[in-house]
């Protein structure tokens, strides 16, 4: 097992996968401890079947199909989605957010909340991780054509749905100017 | 949304970065002389940028209100840095080894003799009957083994998730665990704090566990230690 923890840059690029599933995993459930649980069950799972990945980009692949599956099963489980007065506000966020990225991150996510798990799911794969069309019909075993449509219909109806609830932001106000990456 | 020139699917896979070179001039060429065109580019643009910021720093999984050392107590700290150590063990055992490492092992092979002196972590996640007498009986042989052999043994039993439901006061496993604690002083019983904490929320009252039980922050925090101290990793 040494060899693992020798390997600083290996760590390295492990914890931005950590980071990476966690971020994703609450975007699409909204809820900081179900996305805990999603990524610890992903890599419960995982553990369970080795298997040998030619670069990071395919283990990365690999893992959110698994934490796909996760998230699958979850919704069979509970059949609902959480709703949204539970939603976690993003004041949760930590000191360092200033009141109009918070303000702006939990509009944004209240009119994510609002689309189809599955356009969601899209959106958020796609415009957070750049995974390709096709590295998404895989994460989510669906043909890349529905990647594309859904994508198309996700991003009309946010922008809908941000034009109503917050027209400034929709429209390119100064708030996105006062966040910084 | 459409420009009579380029297709909306063609917008989006701009923006995603989908297009080659030549598919990508033709789209920059068209919003040169279409304004619309290239409004809406600055639009997908900023949509895309918008969930990106949404998301950037999400609120971390709640802490357990208890019992959990201080310097895990910020920011989900324990958790995120299980799940990083877990990666670390699963991704390497990926990505460099096409078989399982050593330190995890199928529940058969327990049926092996182990090196002396070894110590093995029994995972238990799901409330399988069958699984779990499965695992109990493999666990019990191997006390057994340790005893007739002389060979010093440490044997920890990890349940969380569903099958924390196995050292609930009311598991059907019960007396088993209490006689293999009764005849064993190298097994331990471990519960998740993290599934206790969910069911504690989930039934609006503190689960009970056997007396034979004790609680521990979380299973992978404990699996995780253990493997990082050389024990053998065994899923249930």
């Amino acid at each position: 097992m040494g060899f693992f923890w020798q390997n600083k840059q290996f760590e390295q690029t492990l914890n931005l996968h950590w980071q990476r599933l966690y971020r994703q995993a609450y975007a699409w459930c909204h809820d900081p401890q179900l996305a805990g649980d999603l990524v610890q069950e992903t890599l419960s799972r995982s553990c369970r079947r080795p298997y040998q990945f030619e670069n990071d980009k395919a283990l990365g692949v690999w893992l959110y199909k698994v934490m796909n599956n996760c998230w699958r099963d979850h919704h069979r489980q509970q059949r609902e989605m959480v709703p949204l007065d539970e939603m976690h506000m993003v004041t949760e966020s930590g000191p360092d957010l200033s009141l109009a990225q918070q303000q702006l991150q939990h509009t944004v996510q209240q009119a994510m909340a609002q689309l189809k798990a599955d356009h969601r799911q899209i959106i958020t794969l796609i415009d957070m991780e750049e995974f390709s069309y096709t590295e998404v019909a895989e994460i989510l075993d669906i043909p890349t054509g529905t990647v594309m449509s859904r994508l198309s219909r996700g991003r009309q109806q946010l922008k809908l749905i941000l034009e109503k609830t917050s027209p400034s932001l929709a429209a390119g106000g100064t708030t996105i100017r006062s966040i910084k990456p | 949304m459409n420009s009579p020139h380029i297709p909306e699917s063609q917008l989006h896979a701009y923006v995603d970065g989908q297009l080659d070179t030549h598919e990508r001039a033709e789209v920059l060429d068209a919003t040169r002389t279409d304004a619309e065109l290239a409004r809406q580019l600055a639009e997908l643009n900023r949509l895309k940028e918008l969930v990106r910021l949404a998301y950037q720093n999400p609120p971390p999984p709640r802490q357990l209100p208890h019992s959990r050392p201080a310097r895990l107590s910020r920011s989900g700290q324990a958790i995120a840095a299980s799940c990083l150590l877990t990666l670390g063990l699963v991704a390497g055992w990926w990505a460099h080894t096409p078989a399982p490492g050593p330190g995890f092992q199928e529940l058969s092979q327990l049926d092996q003799p182990i090196p002396p002196g070894d110590r093995v972590l029994l995972h238990i996640s799901k409330m399988d009957t069958q699984r779990i007498t499965h695992a109990l009986d493999k666990a019990e042989r191997l006390l057994q083994n340790s005893v007739q052999q002389h060979r010093p043994l440490q044997l920890e039993i990890v349940a969380n998730a569903e099958g924390l439901g196995m050292l609930r006061e009311d598991s059907p496993f019960g007396d088993r665990i209490r006689t293999m604690r009764q005849q064993h002083t190298n097994v331990r019983f471990l519960a998740c704090g993290i599934a206790m904490e969910n069911a504690r929320l989930k039934e609006g009252r503190e689960p009970k566990l056997l007396p034979e039980a004790n609680k521990i922050n979380a299973a992978l925090e404990q699996i995780l230690g253990r493997l990082k101290e050389g024990w053998i990793y065994v899923k249930g």
